[in-house]
């Protein structure tokens, strides 16, 4: 027999170094096991070193988690970093003028700090959208849009005097870079950050426990839900769309439309409650970005309730520059209009995120116009305020509204999404949706169907707590061990063995980190 | 400082549960071939090897499935009392057979290693071992983790990424590493097949043929392979080149005679020539039964015997008798009595009778065969199924133990389950219902069932046998008759007789199990 014990060790070392680069260089993803790994690295070594030290820990984690993001693009990091240092120097600018600033100095501030954004969704809106001319070959660095409004927020607030400029560059890099959110936010103000993340922040159990249990959370809305319900709409909506229309009819349209806005949503907060998860792992809070908005009852409802980081920031730095509502009723709508605009042409440059934009404008300036006889049809119908049908009826007419629009986000295309939306109701083949074909049509079968309608059925229950003032996440660590440490191998297991990940399996980044 | 060591306990305990959690949950979605699920049972062919006493086994043979299908330990230990092994595997191509040679030599000194040649040539080019994804997974995750299983992953991730890199084809890609450490990323799907042998695994823990496969097909046809060009040459595939290069020197150090022989199957000249000129340069025997000389020795029966391509049990005998008196009086590898193969020869020929049994035509012989304590046996009518009923069919199935006289109940619906086993017998006829059906169990409640017989209406009958959810019933006229395998967990055969006409009680299969 051959003696294996010489080179034993030598294997054993050189597979386990070879595994931890396979681990390591994986793409650096909110789900990947290098994220977790750094993770779990930075852990260790903030709570290790003495608290005025601890930043730096989340600085390097930062870099490290960019440069990887990134792909190790070094152009992309260096107009990164540009970014970074123009936005730096425009606030100490501003800071040292003093009450010589004038607007001026917050224009050229935001246009030079934020330019990689504007050049990125003009070539998309006017060169690719409108003029239909092959785009520029422009950099683009990861988590553009949402670090760009970071930068102007930040600039606005030194220029109207509502913070102190932070002259401590690195601290200032951290606040931009803090890698828990900067590829999809959500987007932080300068106020309610920057001390929390240099302060230090000595280890707590409750805030562990806490973040822990948002990580899985994260990670049960990504793979059971989001992904999952993602492979069907992607067989409606990208592989059924090869020639100018959606190659199928209304029923399947609409069954992808409302996936698509569950996916949307499951994906969009799994990432922010893993980044919540993840930052409280260090004791830094991160706000809230989603409010159950579908159970919102208008579409103004539901932008209080959506993407809540974005909607305040575009309150604050436009509406209300533009004169919000203090200026009559038809100035309030044309503001209305140009920050949905805004908010269009930030989700994306080309033109369906404009008018998908412009579609909740018009939605919101409809429910001004007509809130007065919606009131007046309701009080015939003798429906209070209170009346839990008059709630029902609004919520689900404000999601199909809003779930229309998603389709028009969703295509790529905005004719072939006009045309998508408008099969709903002039081709809706409702026998479709009883002939079984969607188990054997659209990459999922009946068993992943049966999950995925459990675990919406579970994010629905734990929605509903949520929106009567339970806390899950504050009940949970408020039980017993047995129970919680229950809960979370349960949770765990449940997304080990059905969550839709691995080989074969066509792993989806975040789609809001695309924006 | 006392907080600090009650988190660390704390966080031990935790992880240690969640770890072993997971741990469990991906044994018990790691994929477990076994004789009851699939025609090449590796996961239970490689089980049995690490449970054979250390040193005992002197022959190993290895290469793909027309290995494990030819070549029989068994019929080899009968006739020549050599102790020999298969560790060949589906598509296993040279770049595995050599890390099979390695770990086996972990446990086993053979005295000679027969090597099947078919894979020593490119077969599956779009994939960087020549073999295909799915298959290197069966053959690897069946070997214990170890240090040759270690470095296995670890060169077969590093040619994989190298064959990425120069073809640009990702879309045939071999598993990253780290999926051979946390399985659950490859077989992430799997809790949608799970079944009784995932939560049993003791099911998959051996197969009893020591690798061997055994396949019941028909007879083949097979043109052999007469030499007639000697200048032709197809080159060997660069990286099996590589291992058989490897393989030639790990024999030699261990001092094994290495043997290579070739199934009959796809050759020509080329081929031939390639594998002659490297056994010559080395010292190789080489055991060509594609060619004319070798196919001729064999006598086969090609109406029964199946000698190409993948063997079934009858023709593989006849390839496993000529290739053990190769390795007694070429190789001259010793007779040995051995505990570990006198006591699977019943086992063996109960698997054979098997087979005997899924070839048998006629409905006398048939029945008299079913007279076996392992089988659960379900008989479901369509049409008319006593029409044509001969007197002898009828004395068979009384000593079955059927009570019910079928030519009593002409165009009746009817049903029987019977379970030799137990004894018990459950049958129904009725001459008047337009459905009759029954729900039960066998194999200690493990195996459900539902059996029916409908006669709806005078055009419309059907004949449904339901085993754990798979349908079995040919749906023919006469009777439809399941046989359910206790030993082997398995339905063995299912087949209709049309006892409805005198000229058509011969059997009818439309599926048998694999």
């Amino acid at each position: 027999m051959l003696s294996y014990s010489a080179d034993f060790l030598q294997i054993k070392v050189f597979s386990m170094f070879h595994l931890f680069f396979d681990i390591w260089e994986s793409s650096m993803t909110y789900t990947s096991l290098s994220y977790l790994l750094l993770v779990g690295i930075c852990l260790v070594l903030y709570y290790l070193l003495p608290l005025r030290f601890r930043w730096y820990v989340l600085l390097i984690g930062s870099a490290v988690f960019y440069y990887y993001a990134a792909g190790k693009g070094k152009k992309i990091l260096a107009v990164f970093l540009l970014s970074i240092v123009i936005s730096y120097l425009s606030g100490i600018i501003m800071d040292k003028a003093g009450q010589k600033k004038n607007k001026l100095y917050l224009a050229v501030a935001i246009v030079a700090s934020a330019l990689p954004l504007f050049l990125a969704r003009g070539n998309d809106l006017f060169l690719t959208g409108i003029l239909h001319k092959p785009g520029l070959n422009l950099i683009i660095p990861v988590g553009l849009s949402f670090y760009s409004l970071q930068m102007i927020a930040y600039l606005s607030d030194v220029f109207h005097d509502r913070i102190k400029v932070e002259k401590n560059f690195l601290k200032y890099a951290l606040f931009i870079s803090f890698f828990p959110q900067i590829i999809q936010g959500p987007i932080p103000r300068f106020a309610d950050l920057h001390e929390q993340l240099t302060e230090g922040h000595r280890f707590d159990d409750d805030n562990f426990s806490k973040g822990f249990i948002k990580i899985i959370w994260g990670f049960f809305l990504k793979f059971m839900i989001a992904d999952r319900a993602g492979t069907f709409v992607d067989s409606v909506f990208v592989s059924g769309s090869g020639g100018e229309t959606i190659d199928t009819a209304g029923s399947y349209i609409l069954l992808a439309g409302i996936l698509y806005s569950i996916q949307l949503y499951t994906d969009f907060m799994a990432c922010t409650t893993i980044s919540q998860g993840v930052s409280l792992l260090f004791g830094i809070r991160i706000g809230e970005n989603f409010d159950h908005p579908y159970f919102a009852t208008s579409v103004q409802d539901f932008w209080r309730r959506w993407h809540i980081s974005l909607s305040s920031w575009l309150r604050d730095y436009i509406y209300i520059p533009l004169g919000g509502n203090r200026k009559g009723k038809v100035r309030k709508y044309i503001n209305v209009i140009i920050t949905f605009a805004v908010s269009g042409i930030w989700h994306g440059g080309g033109l369906k995120f404009l008018f998908w934009g412009l579609m909740h404008a018009f939605y919101q300036v409809y429910e001004g116009l007509t809130k007065s006889i919606r009131t007046k049809a309701y009080d015939a119908l003798q429906m209070s305020d209170d009346s839990a049908v008059k709630k029902l009826i609004r919520t689900i007419w404000t999601f199909f509204w809003v779930m229309l629009a998603w389709i028009i986000f969703r295509i790529d295309g905005l004719r072939k999404g006009i045309i998508a939306v408008k099969t709903i109701f002039t081709d809706f083949d409702g026998w479709r949706l009883f002939d079984f074909s969607v188990f054997s049509n659209f990459g999922l079968d009946w068993k992943d169907w049966m999950v995925l309608l459990f675990s919406i059925i579970l994010l629905f229950v734990v929605s509903w707590k949520e929106e009567h003032g339970l806390v899950v996440s504050d009940w949970i660590i408020k039980q017993h061990i047995v129970l919680r440490w229950t809960i979370y191998i349960v949770l765990i297991l449940i997304v080990w063995v059905f969550g839709s990940y691995g080989y074969g399996f066509d792993a989806k980044d975040f789609i809001y980190g695309g924006f | 400082m006392k907080k600090n060591i009650i988190r660390a306990v704390k966080l031990i305990i935790f992880s240690s549960i969640l770890f072993t959690t997971l741990y469990l949950a991906n044994a018990i979605t790691e994929p477990k071939y076994t004789v009851a699920n699939s025609s090449w049972p590796t996961t239970a062919s490689y089980n049995q090897f690490y449970q054979m006493k250390k040193n005992t086994v002197d022959v190993l043979f290895l290469g793909s499935s027309v290995c494990v299908n030819a070549f029989n330990p068994q019929v080899i230990y009968d006739e020549y009392g050599i102790r020999s092994y298969n560790l060949g595997s589906e598509q296993q191509s040279v770049f595995l057979s050599y890390y099979w040679l390695k770990e086996a030599l972990r446990y086993q000194k053979p005295k000679a290693v027969v090597l099947e040649t078919k894979f020593f040539f490119p077969i599956h080019t779009s994939n960087s071992i020549n073999t295909v994804e799915g298959l290197t997974r069966k053959c690897i995750d069946a070997m214990h983790f170890s240090p040759v299983k270690a470095e296995e992953i670890d060169d077969l991730c590093t040619i994989d990424e190298k064959f990425v890199k120069r073809t640009g084809n990702t879309e045939n890609a071999q598993d990253t590493r780290l999926s051979y450490l946390l399985t659950n990323i490859r077989y992430h799907a799997r809790w949608k097949e799970l079944a009784e042998v995932d939560f049993k695994p003791s099911q998959a823990k051996s197969q009893q043929l020591k690798g061997y496969s055994a396949l019941f097909d028909g007879g083949s046809k097979y043109t052999p392979f007469t030499p007639s060009d000697d200048s032709a040459y197809t080159a060997m595939d660069s990286l099996m080149s590589e291992y058989l290069d490897k393989i030639r020197t790990l024999c030699d150090q261990n001092g094994i005679k290495l043997v290579f022989a070739r199934v009959p199957g796809d050759m020509d000249d080329g081929k031939n020539n390639a594998i002659v000129k490297y056994c010559s340069e080395y010292d190789i025997p080489f055991y060509n039964f594609a060619e004319k000389d070798l196919w001729d020795q064999l006598n086969v029966d090609t109406s029964t015997d199946r000698c190409n391509g993948h063997c079934n049990v009858w023709g593989a005998e006849k390839i496993s008798r000529l290739m053990g008196s190769f390795l007694k009086n070429d190789i001259k590898v010793p007779s040995v009595d051995d505990d570990q193969w006198n006591d699977t020869e019943e086992y063996y020929q109960y698997m054979k009778n098997t087979g005997e049994l899924a070839r048998t035509s006629d409905i006398d012989e048939y029945l008299s065969k079913l007279d076996n304590k392992n089988y659960d046996i379900f008989l479901s009518a369509k049409g008319d199924a006593s029409k044509a009923l001969k007197s002898t069919t009828a004395d068979e199935l009384k000593k079955l133990g059927l009570k019910v006289n079928l030519a009593d109940h002409q165009n009746s619906t009817y049903y029987a389950v019977i379970q030799n086993g137990t004894g018990k017998v459950i049958e129904k006829a009725d001459d008047s219902s337009g459905k009759l059906t029954h729900s039960g169990t066998v194999r200690d409640r493990n195996v459900s069932y539902t059996v029916t017989s409908q006669k709806e209406a005078k055009d419309e009958v059907s004949s449904s046998i339901i085993i754990d959810g798979s349908e079995y019933s040919n749906d023919k006229t006469g009777l439809n008759i399941v046989v359910y395998d206790e030993r082997l967990m398995k339905v063995i055969d299912a087949v209709n007789f049309n006892t409805s006409s005198s000229d058509g009680q011969t059997a009818k299969r439309q599926q048998t199990s694999d």
